[in-house]
């Protein structure tokens, strides 16, 4: 097996394909990257056994054939050379190296492509589409709620599902918050039994995946896949129950207020430093036009930071753990926030104002 | 072993009245900070013959005594004289006592500390104190070098800095033959587990790391223990937890001597995060306090069916 290529776009796949290799043992074929020459491509193809990757570049002075090598090392190798062209060829259990801009040569031992573990496929007609930029927008409200707990392993992922009405819904929780979605803009979706997607996979969408285009989606009893530019990408999917997530949804939050959100990330950010960092409870005080955040009084100190909020109901105080409401301000994408709350112990509702398609819900911390 | 540990537990019992901030540092060894305590106790010589008539009436043990301004000039005191000793450092005098001291007696520098002091020729307690800092700081780095000069003058270099209440809370049995049945272990676990919870609500605490510790018959132990993200709330949580622990460290073949289970980072009770979901285990958790309540009220005793030693038909 031979082939000439631009190191460039190689060593971008390769890099592409290191992020999905989770094992570092130089001696298992799961740390190798699977190269495949034929006529004019190459196809890279990398898995963790549990996400599957696969794309092919342009090729030249091909001789077909497969192997794989170890991926860290290549990406060593790659992403310490000069632009320019490599040429790589397999010869008697390793593949030789040769940068035409350096006179160097490096040799990588190799192991028979026939081990690599094959890859699941999605029947054609099972892929459906919709635009990217959805997709991600999506992916990106509801993410960083999983659960992180392995024994709780049915919320380690993003659960995904098509409403009655034909929507796409995203709904992630780690028990003590919750991020919805309901996408009204995917277009025409068939029907699919509801999944849980793993974070891996979706981290990987989340970094990849431009703003233009379409996405290609299928899901398949265990697996789900994703098709985009030359890229595709299959996970397997979470077996198990996801929680009665529309039982924790508050439908009617008695009372509500608003503030810059600005201004609730900077004041959040100063109290932080003093929140007490095991149980991270910062205090809400709400009265009318002005909500104050503090912190529990420890040995070291106290913070307290008063911002203008549009408020008229009774003095309120809850207790919220403040990464609960960081991680969503992050990513609420309106210059103003609404949160909605009924009492001290009930969930509370972030959006964004005004009003869009997802919201997030936070349960509070007990005040003493 | 166990006769020793009865009369620790006393001694700390006794120890315990004199005042509130007592801190027991190892089996045979607390530090009583009496701060406030004169006009109860009287002055320094008066309080310490105290403890030593209540230690000697009621253990029939005698102790060494150190008393001083801080902690670290009062627990070097304490092995000033010993046994039976007495030894009171009055403010100002510390450095003056560190000074009459051999450099063996500094306490929290081994053996290793003692052999690098020497190298840099530093023999004795009265040396070091005239060293200078640069050149300790050189040998020994920033932070060793500070307790070293702290330590000399017979300061606090703040040893005990890192003192909280009480941090874990462990509960443990020896069998009576080391034994490889699964059931009475986990039914122990499961005693365990209620006897834990149980303490955790009546101090108000919560928890949210649980151990287990097994030893062996060959008297070697092992320690393992599991995180969740939220504190245990019923003991059916703890106990799942802990017999999932026990199943994974233990081959079922290798006679065991002794269990023990533990709650560590406890943390007070109150802050803690409310969730979306119920767990499961809601109704049992307020039975499981119902009963403590009545426990605590003297209202008759309610226990688990599966503990009664005569069952019903």
């Amino acid at each position: 097996m031979k082939f000439t290529c631009d190191k460039t776009s190689l060593l971008r796949e390769i890099s592409f394909a290191q992020e999905i290799i989770a094992s570092k043992n130089a001696l298992s074929i799961m740390s190798n990257v699977y190269l495949e020459a034929t006529d004019s491509r190459l196809l890279i193809r990398a898995t963790d056994v549990k996400v599957g990757f696969e794309t092919s570049i342009p090729v030249s002075d091909v001789v077909p054939g497969a192997m794989t090598v170890f991926c860290d090392k290549l990406t060593g190798i790659l992403s310490s050379l000069p632009e320019g062209d490599i040429g790589i060829e397999q010869d008697q259990g390793r593949a030789v190296l040769r940068p035409a801009s350096k006179k160097a040569r490096f040799q990588l031992k190799t192991l028979s492509g026939e081990k690599y573990p094959e890859l699941p496929r999605a029947e054609e007609q099972s892929y459906f589409e919709m635009p990217a930029k959805e997709f991600r927008r999506m992916v990106v409200q509801t993410l960083f709620s999983v659960s992180t707990d392995e024994t709780r392993y049915f919320m380690n992922g993003v659960f995904m599902e098509k409403s009655p009405e034909g929507s796409l819904i995203m709904v992630s929780t780690d028990g003590r918050r919750l991020a919805f979605i309901k996408n009204e803009s995917a277009g025409s979706l068939p029907d699919f039994k509801p999944v849980i997607i793993p974070t891996k996979v979706l981290g990987i969408i989340n970094k990849r995946l431009s703003d233009e285009g379409m996405l290609g989606i299928a899901i398949t009893e265990k697996n789900i896949f994703f098709r985009f530019n030359a890229y595709q990408i299959s996970s397997v999917l979470i077996e198990g129950q996801f929680p009665n997530y529309q039982k924790v949804i508050p439908q009617n939050q008695k009372t509500k207020f608003s503030a810059k959100k600005e201004d609730m990330m900077e004041a959040l950010k100063r109290v932080s430093i003093f929140v007490e960092q095991k149980s991270n409870r910062t205090f809400f005080s709400l009265s009318v036009g002005s909500l104050i955040l503090s912190s529990e009084e420890t040995e070291i100190g106290a913070a307290r930071e008063e911002i203008a909020c549009d408020y008229e109901g009774e003095d309120t105080t809850f207790a919220l753990n403040y990464r609960y409401i960081e991680e969503p301000l992050r990513v609420l994408d309106s210059e103003t926030i609404t949160v909605e709350f009924s009492e001290p112990s009930r969930a509370i509702t972030l959006r964004p104002e005004p009003a869009s398609d997802y919201f997030h819900i936070v349960m509070p911390m007990q005040i003493d | 072993m166990k006769r020793y540990a009865e009369i620790s537990k006393l001694i700390m019992e006794i120890l315990g009245e004199f005042t509130p901030e007592m801190r027991q540092l190892s089996i045979d060894e607390a530090l009583l900070d009496m701060t406030g305590t004169q006009r109860l106790w009287g002055c320094p010589e008066d309080a310490a013959a105290r403890i030593k008539k209540r230690i000697a009436e009621q253990a029939g043990l005698t102790v060494s005594i150190g008393a001083g301004p801080n902690k670290y000039i009062a627990k070097v005191a304490s092995g000033y004289n010993k046994p039976d000793g007495l030894t009171i450092i009055v403010p100002g005098g510390e450095k003056n006592f560190m000074r009459s001291l051999s450099i063996e007696k500094l306490w929290g520098a081994g053996e290793k500390t003692r052999k690098a002091l020497a190298d840099i020729g530093i023999g004795s307690i009265a040396q070091l104190q005239e060293a200078s800092p640069a050149k300790l700081k050189a040998r020994f780095g920033q932070a060793g070098a500070k307790f070293l000069i702290t330590a000399a003058t017979g300061q606090d270099p703040g040893v005990f800095l890192d003192e909280t209440v009480s941090r874990s809370m462990s509960v443990e049995r020896t069998f009576q033959f080391d034994t490889c049945d699964m059931e009475s272990i986990l039914s122990l676990l499961r005693q365990f587990s209620d006897e834990l919870i149980a303490r955790l609500w009546s101090e108000n605490l919560c928890s949210c790391c649980l151990g287990i510790k097994i030893r062996y018959d060959d008297f070697s132990s092992i320690t393992r223990q599991c995180v969740r993200e939220s504190g245990y709330e019923a003991s059916e949580e703890a106990y799942s937890d802990a017999a999932k622990l026990l199943r994974q460290n233990w081959d079922g073949k290798r006679p065991i001597r002794l269990i023990g289970a533990s709650f560590m980072n406890l943390q007070p009770a109150g802050s803690t995060q409310t969730n979306l979901f119920e767990s499961g285990h809601e109704r049992e958790s307020c039975a499981q306090r119902a009963v403590l309540a009545l426990q605590q009220k003297g209202k008759g005793r309610i226990t688990r069916a599966r503990y009664l030693k005569n069952k019903p038909e």
